[in-house]
């Protein structure tokens, strides 16, 4: 009769003895609260959050969405623009809330300050998909209905829902984290980025031509539009850059230890190594690399640089390391519009929305397509009109990101990347220091293919 | 490097997997549950500690409270052993929670109401997880590794040491566990319940007291284990979750029985992971597929094909029945009356509502293949959307590469569906129960990875684009613009097809196939027995099922336009398998039921496009509430409410279709 008891006397003991460790051992320690970066970084500075407004802060100021007014203007009620997003949250593989709330503080900003475009407000239109291909169908089809002349991004993972649906109605997607082949090489998708393919191009120039690499690796996770950044891009820019002794390398995204990938890798005696990887694979392989005394130069996607994989696995494991980004940094207060950014986010974003994140991606769309509504005037706004607009841009500024070319020639096979430009830093003494000024990813690109 | 070296450096990924099948096995022997949530609670558990360790709070698990509590002043922050201890106790007060709640009332219920129920634990931890990390998601910063990282030389081969003493703790979880249930009183006792539950009861022990604690001990593993694995294999809700299958398969190359089996196989898997990348980057000419995830799943398929009956299962844990199956009646009245009534809907409603009647009829249709495998024949597959994919691209193959033309070119890629279908189900022949479902999920994986990924196949990363169906001249397909989409002749089409299988498989249930069905179900050995062909039954079922999945699968590729792979990976199937449980099994209706909810459906269409934060959490609360409450399904369970409120004869004299699967065996 006592064989069931014991076991619940050893369970009580077991908890007792844990609240005991629990009140016995606390360390005195500063709480730190690194901000995240994932594709922009941008400082904190500026931030509007005494209740004046962005407007007076940076009045007359020159920005990626024109001038900035003398005076905050609120937009009237009557006729709205719509302005749809499609975002992927709640969802077991992926959500990224961010990017909707500073969409949704960049749409704030318009409307309260901007005066909206000439006085008609914005209305914003956020429709969550689900890692469902019906849900981003569903999503695109809503918002078609409701009469949005356009839909930003978002991430969406599963966009070969919604984008033929857009196609169908010609409704432009404007701006995102391109994750996929269907926002990369649809006509009606404008990117301001260069995603996977751009940073893995200027890693390669960067590597080739500056560092002077003659053996390079390149690691992936095996997932096709990662994949084919790496080999069709990466591995193709670097054999064209005379680099022929390039060891490609893939590994399941569902990997559980680098440590055969980068002991492959070390085999190769390399000079440089180029890793695709997305977030969860960025402090396990910079600390398996530096576990295994790896010198070649690491080159890593920007999401990698995040203040807070450096806290989890020590500074010594990320020195040194490069990363791409595809927007200056916000140090120097030479950068305008991240000061901006900042400001704005800290006065309308939502409480849970870190400043540095991958929302400085949606706010960069948002103010673009503002610019260009500006540009058109409010009485020629539709999606006809943003679609010649975009598909007649070159060299347009963008708003705390590099001018943007939709002339679809940008990246072959991929013509809806309009900016793949990208600066490299490297993190040295426990910051990152700018390594490049803009790498012309285009140009690299017209290069092969002559 | 030699081969042997790559072998050892897989040690450390194969520890990873066998530190989460260690927990997966001890809770499918203490309770018989096989818990697809197991890697997701380690997942949450290490966010636990992670929001303990970085800010002091300890993170609620509970839906409707607040997120967090802060039980450290803020400029405290708790040392690795105070979180991880304040960690452990969570967990094991999670796990005795979850066991008490919802997994002791579903102890004599059959192996699908338990997959169904883990799954929404599954749900509820991935829903709550994101919900509590808001939008900081995945990017929250992470505190310093708990194990050293000095890298020492072994055999030649540089290895962090933090490896070694993963494997070292591995081992010594596997010693200590295996002693415990070989030498010690609870050890003993726990697998006298698993062997004997009513021996167990007469013997003064109590198999529900076990159970919790093994719960509780399980879900101390799930966390320690994904805390310590955190800094080699990263941590993000879904990818860590998602470690459940490496570690599902170790548990079965084991047996279901043996910690040591189990061990060395989740250690042998690794391995194998690391010599395929070996070799795959050494040799050029092998096929770029994944063949890292892939590969070791194939080898698990073909070791079950051969092993088959010798893999023991919890054959003696009593399962009272299978979910009831209502003979359907009255066919042709129901399939009139709901074609006129969608027919009605497709050409008056507005777009939404015809988008989601769309997508509810194609649900329903992959629903009913699992109908007619798990709840008429109770095989449980969890691979419907991957024979669903492995059609729609070979449809599209047959008609852009080869010219065959509609309505030829989805029925032939129904049956290469169906020959995949048929292949994989030839370990259904050998094994059964809970052993199928992850034999099947291995198999989808496996597909996903080596055949989904193979770009001649599906077209790489341009995708691959769907022609649109044309039969005599008319356009069926769906595309038009503004709220012309979707064209009502498509929905016409899916409606055709829907009530044509849902016939089908309705008059097959009533007449002398469904009895065997339905014999083979209820009980192997008995229906071979009475003279039933078990193998052939079982081989016919999987074949119906995966053309249904395949024929399914060829509508969504008509819906999608441009189709992906994303769009059939395993977790679709698990969330279908659950949606359909919800309904009800083992009945068409549940299949519709299933159809109605599904994700941008006809609820979508009512509720509207936008979700809430907890979308995931009140979904997977939902799903354990029901498989509890409603062990038939939600259907079933309306129906006895009713039956309560207005007791009447009783109209339906083979409701649960088991008198009539007595009458066919004592017929035979």
């Amino acid at each position: 009769m006592q064989a069931h008891q014991r076991p619940w006397r050893a369970v009580a003991v077991t908890l007792f003895a844990g609240t005991l460790i629990v009140t016995s051992c606390v360390e005195k320690t500063e709480v730190v609260q690194s901000p995240t970066a994932t594709t922009g970084l941008a400082s904190q500075g500026g931030a509007a959050a005494d209740g004046s407004s962005v407007v007076s802060q940076f009045a007359g100021a020159q920005t990626g969405f024109g001038t900035m007014p003398e005076t905050p203007t609120a937009a009237g009620t009557a006729n709205p623009i719509v302005l749809g997003m499609i975002n992927q949250e709640n969802t077991p593989l992926g959500s990224f809330p961010e990017l909707r709330l500073a969409a949704s503080a960049a749409v704030e900003f318009i409307n309260t300050e901007l005066g909206g475009v000439d006085g008609r407000p914005i209305q914003f239109e956020p429709c969550i998909t689900t890692f469902s291909v019906e849900k981003s169908q569903a999503c695109a089809q809503d918002l078609v209905q409701k009469g949005a002349v356009a839909v930003t991004g978002g991430i969406d993972i599963t966009s070969n829902g919604s984008i033929p649906i857009l196609e169908q109605n010609q409704v432009p997607m404007i701006g995102g984290v391109p994750v996929n082949n269907d926002e990369m090489q649809s006509p009606i998708s404008f990117q301001f980025s260069g995603g996977s393919p751009g940073a893995m191009v200027a890693f390669a120039d960067y590597a080739a031509k500056t560092q002077g690499a003659k053996k390079v690796v390149v690691i992936y996770g095996d997932y096709s539009s990662i994949k084919s950044a790496a080999v069709d891009y990466g591995v193709a820019e670097l054999n064209r850059l005379g680099v022929n002794d390039v060891t490609p390398i893939a590994y399941p995204i569902t990997s559980t230890d680098f440590l055969p990938v980068l002991t492959r890798a070390q085999e190769v005696n390399p000079d440089a190594i180029i890793l695709s990887a997305a977030d969860a694979a960025c402090a396990p392989a910079m600390k398996t690399a530096k576990d295994l005394g790896i010198t070649a130069t690491m080159y890593l996607v920007g999401a990698c640089a995040a203040p807070t994989i450096a806290d989890e696995i020590g500074e010594d494991a990320v020195a040194g390391r490069i990363f791409n980004i595809e927007g200056p940094i916000t140090t120097n207060g030479d950068n305008v519009d991240g000061q901006i950014y900042a400001a704005a986010v800290a006065k309308y974003g939502d409480p849970a929305l870190p400043a540095a994140s991958a929302g400085t991606v949606s706010f960069r769309s948002v103010m673009n397509i503002y610019g260009l509504m500006k540009e058109l005037g409010p009485d020629n706004i539709s999606s006809a009109s943003l679609l010649a607009a975009l598909r007649g841009a070159v060299d347009r500024p963008s708003f705390n990101g590099h001018p943007y070319t939709c002339d679809g020639k940008q990246v072959p096979n991929l013509p809806s990347l309009c900016a793949p430009q990208q600066i490299l830093v490297v993190h040295e003494n426990a910051t990152l220091r700018q390594l490049t000024d803009w790498i012309d990813v285009p140009a690299l690109l017209a290069e092969s293919s002559h | 490097m030699t081969y042997i070296q790559y072998l050892l450096l897989g040690l450390g990924s194969g520890a990873v997997i066998a530190a989460l099948a260690l927990g997966v096995l001890l809770t499918y022997r203490a309770s018989g549950v096989v818990n697809f949530a197991h890697a997701a609670l380690g997942m949450y558990l290490a966010y636990t500690y992670l929001g303990l360790r970085q800010r002091g709070v300890l993170l609620i698990p509970i839906l409707g409270l607040p997120g967090s509590v802060q039980i450290f002043p803020s400029d405290v922050k708790p040392t690795w052993a105070t979180a991880l201890a304040i960690s452990m106790v969570m967990a094991a007060l999670i796990g005795f929670t979850v066991y008490w709640l919802v997994f002791r009332p579903l102890r004599h219920a059959p192996s699908v109401a338990k997959v169904a129920a883990s799954l929404g634990l599954f749900l509820y931890l991935l829903g709550i997880t994101n919900q509590r990390l808001g939008s900081q998601g995945a990017a929250l910063a992470k505190p310093k590794p708990i194990l050293p990282s000095d890298v020492i030389d072994l055999v030649g081969v540089k290895v962090p040491v933090d490896r070694l003493w993963l494997l070292g703790l591995v081992v010594l979880a596997t010693i200590v566990l295996a002693t415990v249930f070989r030498f010690t009183r609870f050890g003993l006792a726990t697998r006298a319940a698993a062997e004997s539950e009513k021996g167990a009861v007469l013997l003064g022990i109590s198999p529900d007291r076990l159970a919790a604690v093994n719960w509780m001990i399980a879900s101390m593993l799930a966390g320690a284990a994904v805390i310590l694995i955190a800094p080699i294999a990263g941590l993000d809700p879904g990818i860590t979750s998602l470690l459940i299958v490496p570690a599902l398969a170790a548990a079965l190359l084991g047996g279901f029985r043996s910690f040591t089996l189990t061990t060395l196989a989740g250690l042998g898997i690794g391995m194998a992971q690391s010599e395929i990348l070996n070799l795959r980057t050494s040799f050029h000419w092998i096929p770029d597929l994944d063949w890292q995830a892939g590969l070791p799943l194939v080898i698990i398929v073909v070791i079950m094909a051969v092993r088959g009956e010798r893999i023991p299962s919890r054959g003696t844990l009593r399962e009272s029945r299978f979910p009831a199956s209502p003979t359907p009646r009255h066919v042709g009245w129901w399939a009139f009356g709901g074609s006129v009534v969608v027919l009605a809907a497709l050409f008056s409603l507005d777009s939404p509502w015809r988008q989601g009647l769309i997508v509810s009829m194609v649900t329903a249709l992959i629903a009913l293949s699992i109908v007619l495998l798990t709840g008429y024949v109770g095989q449980i597959s969890l691979m419907p959307f991957a024979l669903a994919g492995i059609s729609a691209f070979a449809m599209i193959k047959l008609t852009v590469d080869f010219g065959v033309p509609f309505p030829i070119a989805p029925i032939l890629a129904a049956l290469v569906a169906t020959a995949l279908g048929l292949i994989i189900g030839i370990p259904a022949v050998r094994v059964r129960g809970i052993n199928l479902a992850i034999a099947t999920l291995a198999a989808a994986t496996a597909v996903e990875e080596l055949i989904l990924k193979w770009s001649w196949f599906t077209g790489g990363l341009a995708g691959t684009s769907v022609p649109r169906p044309r039969l005599f001249g008319i356009d069926l397909g769906i595309g038009a613009s503004g709220s012309d989409f979707p064209r009502p002749a498509f929905g016409v089409l899916c409606l055709m097809v829907l009530v044509l299988a849902a016939v089908a498989v309705a008059n097959l249930r009533r007449g002398s196939t469904g009895l065997r069905w339905l014999a083979v179900r209820a009980n192997e050995r008995a229906a071979a027995a009475a003279g039933t062909d078990v193998r052939r039954t079982k081989l016919e079922a999987f074949a119906l099922s995966s053309f249904i999945a395949g024929l399914g699968g060829t509508l969504l590729a008509y819906q999608y336009n441009t189709l992906s792979v994303n769009s059939f990976g395993v977790f679709a199937s698990l969330a279908l398998l659950a949606t359909t449980y919800l309904g009800g099994i083992a009945s068409i209706a549940g299949a519709l039921f299933a159809g109605l909810i599904a994700d941008g459906g006809v609820l979508t269409a009512a509720l509207g496009s936008t979700g809430s934060g907890a979308t995931y959490a009140v979904n997977g609360l939902a799903l354990m509430v029901i498989v509890v409450v409603y062990p038939d399904g939600l259907i079933a369970g309306v129906r006895s409410l009713g039956r309560r409120v207005r007791p009447t004869r009783d109209r339906s004299p083979d409701s649960h279709g088991a008198r009539g699967a007595r009458a066919f065996m004592v017929a035979r």
